[in-house]
């Protein structure tokens, strides 16, 4: 029999839920657990209630995200980490009401899952947007979820995994609740963490608008080929999102900003795990040492053979990486961007190394603008994160081209000696062939401040050839003699003198020369010796790199 | 000999020394409408003060004939005075002594200047004019390694390149360009925190047009490879142009007025004789109160500031964003706003390069900043969103710039902000520490005309006249929701609505209070990734 | 099927001519090799496919963005 009180909660809650429109499966969740008698019950109610919610958009959502060739949230977070070791927060929240006719009254987690778990049995922290809660738009609950648990992670000091896949801001949301939490708190978050914290950001589906601006303020963004896209402004008539900021023809391949370019969605989680079993949780530590099991001393007949002698020919400089690092094995960022610069991550006796090399298959080896901000970008996320630096140098010069020079080469260029001078992880620089004008400023070796500058014996360097210089230094001696037969071997002779001195300079500023079969042992020996270098530099807010 | 006859054979040689390479190539550097650099030292610092160092160097030995020949100072003048009364260090290459070549003993010098200033924690000016590095050294004389921290730095053009980076953050570094500088000479200047060009006489580009011949068949001239007009106006590398050696002198005087000597210390604040309290009539005359045309953001700037005084950098690049020094109630600020009348004040690729990197220099220095907002955010198309110069990652640095900074800031709207354009100035969660709005200021977290497309996608999309029906829904939208001026202030993008009469006044304030502002500690790291 | 532009990422002379219209290539593959910067440059295929045009013929002059060949995968 139901009382009076009953009856006006019974009404009470009745007028509530409508004006909320809470559906009435929470409404069932809530009395069950109000009811339960035991706490076995009440785990029971709870975990049904749960199982409601990690559904996410119901099945027909989930249907349609797996029809577009992507994952849901949750099966993202799974084989992002090691299994059984996901823990997600916050999946009670509830967006605010909008008023709209937009479904968030079902919409618990408001289209984000947050939350920690382990890669490699080390933790990270990470937030994914699910796309099947409202498009995975960021309304003010979604950018709360994101801003608390970045700052989690700023507190635990492990790295941090963005899964981008959301069709922009939720505009019934952001036109009617206060700036508490938003887009601009995370960008305020990313920015703090950035040097503190390994960044990473999955753009697996759509990513526009503000959120564009949260994943390029990510230290590397990864991207999937065909189901994944990034613009900023909204795409103009006759225009889609997807042409706009597709994954390799726009940002793979020009305008840089995908570090890894992804086959499937498979792929670029097992690559997110890949790269982050070589960074450390945070720039208090080192990175981690993982034995492949290949031998410190391992030296490469094949080496001796790889670098033509003929200075005219290109050969891989791929190959040259893969026979020095342990077991071959080599994690490249911006492949397919500025590829006469390689730049990536391997390992030496277990250790992290990043690894700086000319390409002479592209562009010749050229350093060009691009290669510029892709080494600066490189070697600055190195040096935040205590990774020492190998450049494997072949480099005929910087690129001369009315077109770099108009969009600021000297500008960019500069950017590589900032970098490299700013380095005090140790740096060690190998040079395997040509290091000519330029070029060589792209290249540590000493007098940027490395460490260690040592060759192969098919080094060539200098300012520039004897035969350039020949007309700059003895000008005028050779105007003076008329003859031209005679003037010709004089010339001749002089080129010979200034080869001389050219070949002595190259003696003195070598450090050693390396048989090329040992650079492997040389390498692992020399970053022992360098293990716990330390350099102070004068203190500063920060400095102010040309950008 | 009696101590006079040995000062009278020092200053007999001094007085050799100090006629460089000697009366014809004076004649030849005055002919190119160029000053020698002793005439430029003394335009450059206050009348007596300077103190010269190094002037005896002797070039070192090459084995080569030029070893026979005199180079006083070898081809640069070094030292240090005061400008306006304030320490300053400066190199001066002197064209006149065989081009100014860039040899071992120079760099040696030049280093010397940027590591002293360093130490010192005085700011650098560099006047370059050298046609490039000293080929003869570079022939059988090995390169040392540099080795620094108070330690004498021996180096060869190497000092001079590690020195730019670490110097930065720490003290001002200003480079003058007045004349040609190539390749290895232009990248150690073109690190510091100004580069001043001058209109046909300088020029900075990687490649000679000779080089750029001889390898890629293509003609140019020095102007289109790296004129100072080019890199005023189209690659962003100047932030200054000037028409003569003059004028470059007394641009980068008044620069130095505004700056502090070193990132501890803030900057010096004139009495400027202008009244804090000051307000404008005529300041309500600038902006349409319906943003319905263009004005100039230049005219808001100088009705505010003190006696109207704006220091532009850039002026000639990415106009559509205006960044500068100026002075508060006499103490300086950094002045960051979107200008109408150009592109309608659009932001775009090179406006986030030329914004991001002022904002660090202030914050690196103490300078507090002053936004200036009215734009309808980035720039939308293909061109740029499909640009090779990375349009995400050149969106992302002025917000980090800004997240990043820790001086006082404070965000005038004076007309449009919304979407991510207005992340790009500033915004409360991004750090910044009070927001104002102008009576006639359209602020929203998104465009209202992008939320109906949005909300009402479905609506629009089935309706007989879908243009029709989104009129009627944006200004319902405009009506209910979004309603200008309050929304920004009800929903907290604002703090506070005020009269554009009482900007002068309230920024003053505003300022006067955030003097001391020291936020939280961020957690320790080397140093933040900028995007790049 | 979609198509890929390969343009000169350099100035340069054409060398040699590796492909022929038809031809199955494989991402790295050489299609041509320039001259350039005193250097011999392999211009590769970006990505698995099959030539589907070729605009280049061996001691030609090319400039920075000419389109070299098309290829459809």
């Amino acid at each position: 029999m139901t009382t009076q009180k009953d009856q006006e909660e019974q009404e009470l809650l009745r007028r509530m839920t409508e004006r909320l429109k809470i559906p009435p499966e929470f409404l069932e969740a809530r009395r069950r657990l109000k009811e339960a008698k035991t706490v076995a019950e009440k785990v029971k109610a709870l975990e049904d209630e749960r199982r409601m919610i990690l559904q996410g958009g119901g099945p027909d959502a989930i249907k349609k995200q797996h029809e577009r060739g992507r994952l849901t949230a949750r099966e993202r977070v799974e084989k992002l980490l090691d299994h059984g070791t996901l823990q997600e927060l916050d999946l009670w929240h509830r967006p605010y009401e909008t008023g709209f006719d937009i479904g968030e009254e079902r919409g618990r987690g408001d289209g984000v899952v947050v939350g920690y778990g382990q890669v490699h049995s080390r933790p990270i922290t990470f937030w994914a947007q699910d796309a099947t809660v409202m498009g995975g738009t960021v309304g003010t609950v979604h950018a709360r979820k994101v801003t608390m648990i970045m700052k989690n992670a700023l507190d635990a000091m492990t790295p941090v995994v963005g899964i981008f896949d959301s069709e922009g801001l939720r505009a019934h949301d952001v036109i009617q609740y206060p700036e508490f939490y938003s887009t601009s708190a995370m960008t305020y978050f990313q920015t703090v963490a950035s040097g503190v914290l390994p960044k990473i950001a999955l753009v697996m589906g759509p990513c526009a608008g503000d959120m564009s601006i949260v994943a390029g303020l990510s230290d590397f963004i990864f991207m999937v080929r065909g189901t994944s896209y990034m613009h900023l402004a909204p795409p103009p008539d006759g225009t889609s999102g997807e042409q706009l900021g597709d994954a390799w023809n726009v940002h793979a391949k020009v305008s840089g900003s995908c570090d890894v370019l992804a086959e499937n969605e498979d792929d670029c989680l097992k690559r997110c795990r890949e790269l982050l079993s070589y960074l450390p949780q945070n720039n208090t530590e080192k990175p981690p040492v993982v034995d492949k099991g290949d031998d410190p001393n391992r030296r490469e007949e094949e080496l001796l053979e790889i670098v033509p002698t003929n200075s005219a020919l290109p050969y891989s400089m791929y190959r040259v990486i893969s026979l020095i690092v342990d077991k071959g094995e080599f994690f490249e960022i911006k492949r397919y961007w500025a590829r006469n610069l390689i730049t990536g991550f391997a390992r030496l006796d277990g250790k992290t190394v990043g690894i700086v090399a000319n390409n002479p298959q592209d562009k010749g080896g050229c350093m060009n603008l691009d290669a510029a901000d892709k080494m600066s970008r490189f070697v600055r996320f190195c040096d935040a994160f205590s990774i020492p630096v190998i450049w494997l140098a072949d480099c005929p010069a910087f690129l001369p081209a009315v077109d770099e020079e108009v969009r600021g080469l000297i500008r960019h260029g500069s950017g590589v000696i900032y970098a490299n001078t700013e380095v005090t992880t140790p740096q060690i620089t190998v040079v395997l062939r040509k290091l000519y004008g330029g070029g060589g400023l792209a290249m540590p070796g000493q007098w940027l401040l490395g460490d260690l500058n040592v060759a192969w014996p098919t080094q060539e360097r200098g300012l520039m050839a004897p035969e350039g210089a020949v007309s700059i230094i003895y000008r005028r001696e050779l105007s003076e003699i008329k003859d031209q037969g005679e003037r010709a071997k004089q010339e001749k002779r002089r080129i010979l003198e200034l080869d001389w001195g050219l070949d002595m300079l190259l003696r003195e500023s070598t450090q050693q020369w390396l048989d090329p079969r040992d650079t492997r042992p040389f390498l692992i020996n020399a970053l022992k010796w360098l293990e716990n270098r330390k350099e102070e530099r004068p203190g500063r807010k920060h400095e102010n790199i040309r950008i | 000999m009696t101590m006079h006859d040995k000062i009278r054979e020092v200053e007999e040689k001094r007085r050799r020394l100090f006629q460089g390479g000697g009366p014809a190539q004076v004649e030849r550097q005055h002919s190119l409408g160029k000053l020698t650099a002793r005439e430029r030292l003394a335009k450059l610092f206050d009348s007596g003060t300077f103190q010269e160092m190094d002037l005896w160097i002797k070039p070192i030995r090459t084995g080569f004939d030029v070893d026979e020949r005199e180079l006083p100072g070898d081809a640069v003048v070094t030292g240090f005075g005061k400008v306006h009364g304030r320490p300053i260090y400066a190199y001066i290459h002197d064209f006149t002594v065989l081009g100014g070549a860039m040899s071992i003993g120079q760099n040696h010098k030049v280093t010397r200047v940027m590591e002293k200033a360093l130490e010192a924690r005085v700011p650098y000016v560099g006047i370059i004019d050298s046609g490039g590095i000293k080929v003869h050294d570079r022939f059988g004389r090995p390169a040392f390694r540099p080795i620094l921290g108070s330690d004498v730095a021996v180096g060869f053009t190497t000092g001079m390149m590690p020195s730019p980076p670490l110097n930065s953050g720490v003290i001002p570094q200003i480079s003058l360009m007045l004349g040609p500088c190539y390749a290895g000479s232009a990248y150690s200047p073109v690190m510091a925190d100004f580069v001043v060009m001058r209109k046909g006489a300088s020029y900075m580009s990687v490649a000679s047009p000779g080089l750029l011949k001889s390898v890629t068949f293509v003609d140019a001239t020095q102007e289109e490879i790296g004129g100072a007009e080019l890199h005023a106006t189209v690659t962003g590398s100047t932030d200054y142009l000037a028409e003569t050696d003059e004028e470059a002198m007394d641009f980068c005087r008044a620069l130095i007025t505004y700056l502090p000597s070193h990132s501890k210390e803030r900057p010096p604040r004139v009495d400027t004789g202008d009244d804090p309290q000051r307000r404008d009539e005529d300041i309500l005359k600038i902006v349409p109160p319906d943003l319905s045309a263009p004005y100039d953001i230049h005219e808001v700037i100088s009705h505010v500031v003190d006696k109207g005084q704006f220091l532009e950098l850039q002026r000639l690049y990415a106009r559509n964003m205006v960044i500068g020094f100026a002075r508060l109630n006499g103490s300086t600020v950094g002045i960051v706003a979107n200008n109408p009348a150009e592109k309608g004040g659009v932001i775009d690729i090179n406006a986030c390069d030329k914004e991001a990197r002022f904002i660090r220099f202030c914050d690196a220095y103490n300078i507090p900043l002053v936004f200036f907002v009215d734009t309808p955010g980035f720039v939308p198309g293909e061109e740029e969103e499909k640009s090779r110069e990375g349009r995400i990652k050149n969106a992302a640095k002025p917000v980090f710039a800004i997240c990043e900074a820790t001086v006082p800031m404070v965000v005038v709207y004076v007309g449009k902000g919304f979407g991510p354009g207005r992340l790009a100035m500033g915004t409360p969660r991004e750090g910044v520490d009070m927001v104002l709005s102008w009576p006639c200021a359209q602020v929203a977290r998104m465009d209202p005309r992008e939320a109906v497309d949005i909300i009402y996608r479905d609506e629009i999309r089935e309706a007989k006249d879908p243009a029709v029906t989104r009129q009627r829904r944006l200004e319902e939208l405009l009506k209910t929701y979004i309603k200008y001026p309050f929304h920004a202030a009800e929903y907290l993008l604002v703090n506070e609505i005020i009269d554009p009469r009482d900007t002068r006044p309230t920024l003053i304030r505003a300022l006067d209070f955030l003097a001391n502002k020291e936020p939280p500690p961020r957690p320790w790291r080397k140093h933040s990734l900028i995007p790049r | 099927m979609a198509l890929e532009r390969v343009e000169a990422p350099i100035p340069g002379k054409i060398l040699s001519v590796d492909v022929k219209v038809g031809s199955m290539v494989k991402e790295g593959d050489a299609i041509c090799r320039l001259e350039s910067m005193k250097m011999e440059v392999p211009i590769t295929a970006p990505l698995n496919g099959v030539v589907k045009e070729l605009h280049i013929s061996p001691e030609q002059i090319v400039r920075t963005g000419n389109l070299l060949a098309v290829i459809e995968f």
